[in-house]
């Protein structure tokens, strides 16, 4: 009962926040440095993304996220609303709308080309500010560069590739802070392929990694698939024989 | 666009993208496919585009099924093995 009230709700809003965003989009074209509408546009985005959260749909979650991200930086005039910028998000806009009927209609949502593709071209804008935070955490380290070496697993949720997030980026992301020593995936979990559902992980990693960055650093790596996805980092203590 | 296509009863060639946006045709098309009952099948993997997780689980789902003996892999670009190999993945096509 209080589910489908949150979801009632959730849709009612969303559909209107969309509506600004989109208003609040097409008054860009005009006028590409207006705080109101860029404000006004945030905060649907950000109020979608909450209220998502809420009912775990986190194929809307992991899409608005991103979508914040760039509308942030066009905040922070980082990034400037030229045209093409525009209708791509106009075009995320038509995403949420998609997942939100569906979530209206009770339909489970379809991760399909239309989403991976905004989603990839969204990433485009956000990439810079995800690259600035890890600069800035670079920055806080740097009174601190022992070596040290990390002992990951991750066993995915099932449906992390639907949501938009690809565990073979994590592991990019991992090497980035360092060496990656080995990389084990372990197909344990696999079905018979007549069980099997082609969009679900089934496989699990196990990953060593050298690096000089912090645990800190690594959890980060992981921020946006926690919950569910189970992460276990562990230092390893003697780290001599790895050098 | 992926295109699964079957030269001949123990032939086949997989082209475009094996990522998670193809996954439901990559997988439909070879629970589809009439393959002989017995000998070797050869997967031509040349005109692979690109591969994610999805598409690794497939191929090496489809091999047991069918018997990891009978089925090989071949020609998988080396841009693609080496996304794989970061992933700890390309063992599983050898």
């Amino acid at each position: 009962m209080v589910q489908d009230f949150l979801k009632i709700g959730f849709v009612t809003e969303a559909e209107e926040l969309l509506s600004g965003m989109e208003d609040g989009l097409l008054s860009l074209e005009t006028s590409p440095d207006s705080a109101e509408a860029l404000n006004g546009i945030f905060r649907a985005g950000h109020t979608i993304k909450g209220g998502a959260g809420l009912l775990d749909v986190v194929e809307i979650v992991a899409f608005t996220h991103v979508l914040e991200n760039v509308l942030d930086r066009l905040r922070k005039k980082e990034i400037t609303a030229d045209q093409q910028l525009v209708t791509l998000l106009l075009g995320g806009c038509d995403v949420i709308r998609r997942m939100v009927t569906c979530v209206s209609e009770e339909r489970p949502i379809v991760v399909d080309e239309d989403y991976g593709r905004a989603l990839a071209a969204l990433r485009e804008y956000a990439d810079v500010t995800v690259a600035a935070v890890k600069a800035v955490a670079a920055v806080e380290e740097l009174d601190d560069q022992r070596e040290r070496v990390f002992r990951i697993s991750l066993h995915p949720r099932e449906d992390l590739l639907e949501t938009g997030q690809d565990p073979l980026m994590l592991l990019l992301e991992l090497g980035d802070l360092g060496e990656l020593l080995a990389v084990e995936s372990d197909l344990d979990r696999l079905p018979a392929f007549t069980e099997l559902e082609a969009q679900k992980v089934y496989l699990s990693w196990r990953v060593l990694l050298r690096s000089q960055r912090s645990r800190r650093a690594v959890e980060d790596v992981f921020t946006f698939v926690s919950g569910d996805n189970r992460v276990a980092i562990a230092e390893v203590m003697n780290c001599e024989h790895f050098r | 666009m992926l295109h699964v296509n079957s030269a001949g009863p123990q032939l086949l060639s997989i082209s475009g993208d094996a990522t998670v946006y193809e996954a439901n045709t990559l997988y439909a098309a070879l629970a589809g496919l009439s393959l002989a009952d017995e000998g070797q099948i050869s997967i031509d993997l040349g005109s692979l585009e690109s591969m994610d997780v999805s598409g690794v689980q497939i191929l090496v789902a489809f091999r047991r099924q069918l018997g990891a003996a009978r089925v090989s892999f071949h020609n998988l670009p080396a841009h693609i093995l080496d996304t794989l190999k970061l992933g700890g993945m390309d063992c599983h096509l050898r």
